[in-house]
C-alpha cells in the first residue's frame, strides 16, 4: 500500500488509496467509450449489495466497487491504470481527457483532473479516519454527478450511442504530475474544487479544469465544423452532380446497383484530406487517382482494398463489370478479383444461400442463373465489397456489345445504353424455370432454335388438346359453334407457326 | 443540531414541463443524502440535453412520481397562482417525553430544501409537440421563443444541479451519523407541497408553533 510521508495510520492509508482509485473508476467511466462498463447488460450487475461500510476489498473476488456506498461496475479502463498511481499517495493522480482527432493524430485537452493529497502542517489536527470515509462518501456522490454535468459527457454519449467509428474519439492519459496549461487553454478553460477530504495528517483535493464549450470545438486548422451533422450538397446522385458521372460505370449486362437509391441523401465526407468535418457519419476513404471521389456510405473501409461502397465506379476497362457482393457471402476473399462470381452460378462445391442478412439488412439473390442482380438495402452500415469480373466471355443474356454503344470517344451515351436496354428486353428468350435444370450460361448457346422448339411444343400439345375436345363433344352429340373454334384456332395455330418460322429465318 | 436551508433558485416552467424538472431535482437532492450502499442509475433527462442521477431505490421513485402527481393536481386547481414551491425535508426521529394526547416520537429537522416552480400558462392546453395547420406568421416566433424557453430552463436546471452540489460539499457537520449497515436511503425524508401563499419563512413559522422545534447546536 502506498504511504504518505506523515505516517498516517495504516486504516487512513487504506481509505486514501481507495479514495484514488474510485475518483479514477468514476471520472474514467464516463469517459471512455466503447471499453466504459456502461455497455455491459444489467444482467452483469450483481442483484443484492452486499453489507456496506467496511473493506469491500476483503469480499470474494477483491472487488472494490462498493467502497463510500457507491456500487459501480467494473471499468477496464480505471482497472488498467489502477496501479499506475499506487507507488505514492503523495504524487497527484492526473486524469487528462482528450479529444482526439484519428485522421490527424492531433489531440485536444478537454478537461484535467487532479486529485491531490496535502500534508498538513500542523499534524494531528485533522479528522479521523471514520470522518475521512464519510466525507469521501458524500464527495464522491457529488463527483459521480459532476461527470455527469461537464460538456464531456455529452461527446460520450455520442460516441457511446453510436456503434460507428468516426474520425474523433474521446481518450485519456494519466500522470502523476501536473503540466501547465497554456494561455489559449487557461482561457477557455473553468476551474471547478471539490470540498477537500480532512484526513487526520492531511487533506485531498479534487479540482478540474474543463473546456466550457465543446460546440464549436476545433483540432488545430482542419477542423472547424460542430459536432452536429451538416448537408453535403454535392453528394453523388444530387441534381446538382453531373448525372453522366454516376451512370459512366454502369456493368456490362445492366445489372444496375438496385442498392442505390436515386435521391437519397447521404452525409459521408468525400474528401479525407483538407477539411474534415465533425459530421458522425464522416468517414475515412481510400483515394484512388483513378477513380473518381465517390461518397462511400459505410462505416468501415478496408484496408488494403478497393473502397468499399454501392456506387458503381469508373472502370478503365470497358469489358470488365461490377457486382456487389455481401462480405459474408461464401466467396473465397484471395480471388475476389479474378474470380468470377456471378449469382446463381458458383464455383463447384459453392452454394449461394437465397438471402443473407447482413447487420440485419438483407440481401436476398435471385435464384436465376442468368440475372446477376442483387437487390435490397446495401447501405447504413452493411459491408459490401466492390468486384470485379474478368470473364468476358460470360453468356449474359442482357449482355450487350459494347463497340455498339461507344461513341467516337470511347464513351458510352446514357441514350445508348437505354436503348440496348430496350433492345436486349426484345429480343431476350424466354428464361427457363427451375435453376437446377439450367446447364450454365455456356449451355444453349443458339437462344432462337431453343425458343422455336419450345413454341412447336407448344403448338402441337395445343393441337393434341383441341382433338380431344372435339372428341368429347362428338361423343356427347354437341353440334354448336363446333366449325367455328377449329377454325379460329387452326387459324391461330397456323399463325403461330408462320411467326415461328419467320422468326427462324436468318 | 443546526437544520440547514437551502433555496434554490426559481425555475420557470411550463405546465407540461413540471414532471421532468421536479424528478431531475428531487433525485439528485436523494441521491446525496442517500449515503447507504447504493447503485446509481443514470437518467437521460426526456427534455433537455442532461443526465441526473437516481440513487436505484425504486420506493423512492415511486414516492416522487406520486408527489409530483400531487402537485400538478394542485396547481391544476389555483391556476391563477404561478409561484408554488416543492419543499425536501430530511429530519430525525427523536422520542420525548410522552404527554398527553401527544405522539411519543418527534420529528426533528434538520435539512431542507425549497424547490421553487413559476408556472407559465403560455401552451397550457399545447401538447409539446403539437403543430398548427397552415402557415402562422407568428408560428415562427412562437417557435423560436420555445427553444429560448427551453435553453433557458436547461441553464436554470444546471445551474439548480450545480447548487446543490455546492451546498452539500460546503455543509456536512450537521449531517446525523449514518446508521452502520445502511442500504439505500439513510436519512428519512418527507415532500411536502407548499401553498402559494404559504412561503418557506411562513413554514418555519408555522413549525415553530405547533411544536416541531429543531435544537441549535
Amino acid at each position: 500500500m502506498a504511504s504518505t510521508q506523515n505516517s498516517e495510520t495504516p486504516a487512513t492509508e487504506q481509505v486514501i488509496t481507495e479514495i484514488f482509485a474510485k475518483s479514477l473508476h468514476i471520472i474514467l467511466e464516463s469517459r471512455s467509450p466503447y471499453v466504459s462498463s456502461r455497455n455491459y447488460s444489467l444482467d452483469q450487475i450483481p442483484p443484492s449489495p452486499s453489507s456496506s461500510g467496511g473493506s469491500p476489498s476483503t469480499q470474494p473476488g477483491g472487488s472494490r466497487d462498493k467502497w463510500f456506498n457507491l456500487a459501480l461496475r467494473e471499468c477496464p479502463a480505471a482497472l488498467q491504470n489502477s496501479d499506475f498511481w499506487r507507488q505514492s499517495n503523495l504524487e497527484p493522480l492526473v486524469i487528462e481527457i482528450l479529444l482526439v482527432d484519428r485522421v490527424s493524430g492531433t489531440e485536444k485537452l478537454l478537461e484535467r483532473w487532479v486529485v491531490q493529497y496535502e500534508t498538513r502542517k500542523h499534524p494531528g489536527t485533522g479528522r479521523k479516519s471514520k470522518r475521512t470515509y464519510r466525507g469521501a462518501t458524500l464527495l464522491f456522490r457529488s463527483l459521480y454527478l459532476l461527470v455527469r454535468l461537464l460538456p464531456a459527457y455529452t461527446l460520450f454519449r455520442e460516441m457511446n450511442s453510436s456503434g460507428r467509428i468516426r474520425s474523433l474519439g474521446l481518450s485519456h492519459r494519466i500522470q502523476s504530475f501536473v503540466n501547465p496549461l497554456t494561455r489559449s487553454e487557461e482561457a477557455e478553460m473553468a476551474h471547478l474544487c471539490l470540498t477537500p477530504i480532512d484526513t487526520p495528517f492531511g487533506r485531498l483535493k479534487h479540482s478540474v479544469s474543463y473546456l466550457s464549450v465543446v460546440d464549436d470545438i476545433s483540432i488545430g486548422s482542419e477542423l472547424s465544423t460542430p459536432m452536429s451533422t451538416e448537408l453535403i450538397p454535392d453528394y453523388v446522385g444530387s441534381p446538382t452532380t453531373d448525372p453522366l458521372k454516376r451512370f459512366q460505370t454502369l456493368p456490362l449486362g445492366g445489372s444496375a446497383p438496385i442498392c442505390v437509391q436515386p435521391g437519397r441523401r447521404h452525409s459521408w465526407s468525400t474528401d479525407r484530406l483538407g477539411s474534415l468535418n465533425l459530421s458522425p457519419c464522416s468517414l475515412p476513404t481510400h483515394s484512388d487517382p483513378q477513380r473518381p471521389s465517390i461518397p462511400l456510405p459505410l462505416s468501415e473501409v478496408q484496408k488494403g482494398k478497393r473502397p468499399v461502397g454501392c456506387y458503381p465506379s469508373s472502370l478503365s476497362s470497358p469489358q470488365k463489370a461490377n457486382l456487389f457482393r455481401c462480405e459474408s457471402a461464401p466467396v473465397s476473399r484471395d480471388s475476389e478479383r479474378n474470380q468470377l462470381v456471378r449469382f446463381g452460378e458458383l464455383p463447384s462445391g459453392v452454394s449461394l444461400p437465397k438471402e443473407i442478412s447482413i447487420g440485419g439488412d438483407a440481401i436476398r439473390y435471385l435464384d436465376v442463373a442468368k440475372l446477376p442482380l442483387a437487390s435490397g438495402s446495401c447501405v447504413g452500415g452493411s459491408n459490401v465489397q466492390l468486384l470485379d469480373l474478368h470473364d468476358s466471355d460470360a453468356n449474359y443474356p442482357f449482355a450487350s456489345d459494347d463497340n455498339r454503344t461507344k461513341n467516337y470517344e470511347g464513351e458510352r451515351s446514357l441514350a445508348a445504353i437505354v436503348g440496348e436496354l430496350l433492345r436486349m428486353l426484345e429480343t431476350a428468350p424466354k428464361l427457363q424455370i427451375g435453376f437446377e435444370k439450367s446447364d450454365g450460361p455456356d449451355q444453349n448457346p443458339n437462344p432462337a432454335h431453343s425458343g422455336s422448339r419450345t413454341a412447336a411444343n407448344a403448338l402441337e400439345e395445343l393441337r393434341s388438346y383441341m382433338h380431344m375436345r372435339d372428341s368429347i363433344l362428338s361423343q356427347s352429340g354437341s353440334h354448336s359453334l363446333e366449325p367455328k373454334p377449329e377454325k379460329e384456332s387452326n387459324s391461330k395455330g397456323s399463325n403461330s407457326e408462320k411467326e415461328m418460322k419467320e422468326r427462324n429465318r436468318p | 443540531m443546526n437544520c440547514e436551508v437551502c433555496e434554490l433558485k426559481e425555475l420557470v416552467v411550463e405546465q407540461f414541463e413540471i414532471r421532468e424538472v421536479l424528478r431531475c431535482i428531487l433525485h439528485t437532492i436523494i441521491f446525496h443524502r442517500a449515503l447507504g450502499l447504493v447503485r446509481p442509475r443514470d437518467i437521460n433527462c426526456e427534455l433537455f440535453e442532461l443526465t441526473y442521477v437516481q440513487c436505484g431505490v425504486p420506493e423512492v421513485e415511486k414516492e416522487i412520481e406520486e408527489k409530483i402527481t400531487e402537485f400538478i393536481s394542485k396547481i391544476s386547481k389555483h391556476p391563477n397562482r404561478r409561484s408554488h414551491q416543492v419543499c425536501l425535508s430530511f429530519y430525525e426521529t427523536k422520542d420525548k417525553q410522552p404527554a398527553w394526547f401527544s405522539s411519543k416520537t418527534e420529528r426533528v429537522y434538520w435539512e431542507r430544501w425549497f424547490i421553487n416552480l413559476q408556472i407559465t400558462n403560455q401552451r397550457v392546453n399545447m401538447k409539446p409537440n403539437q403543430t398548427k395547420v397552415g402557415f402562422d406568421p407568428g408560428e415562427k416566433l412562437s417557435s423560436l421563443e420555445e427553444k429560448l424557453h427551453r435553453t433557458a430552463l436547461e441553464t436554470s436546471v444546471r445551474e439548480n444541479l450545480f447548487q446543490i452540489i455546492k451546498f452539500v460539499n460546503e455543509k456536512m457537520d450537521h449531517l446525523p451519523h449514518i446508521p452502520p449497515n445502511a442500504e439505500g436511503i439513510s436519512y428519512p425524508y418527507e415532500i411536502t407541497i407548499l401553498s402559494s401563499s404559504e412561503s418557506s419563512l411562513d413554514m418555519l413559522k408555522r413549525m415553530l408553533q405547533t411544536g416541531h422545534q429543531t435544537t441549535l447546536s
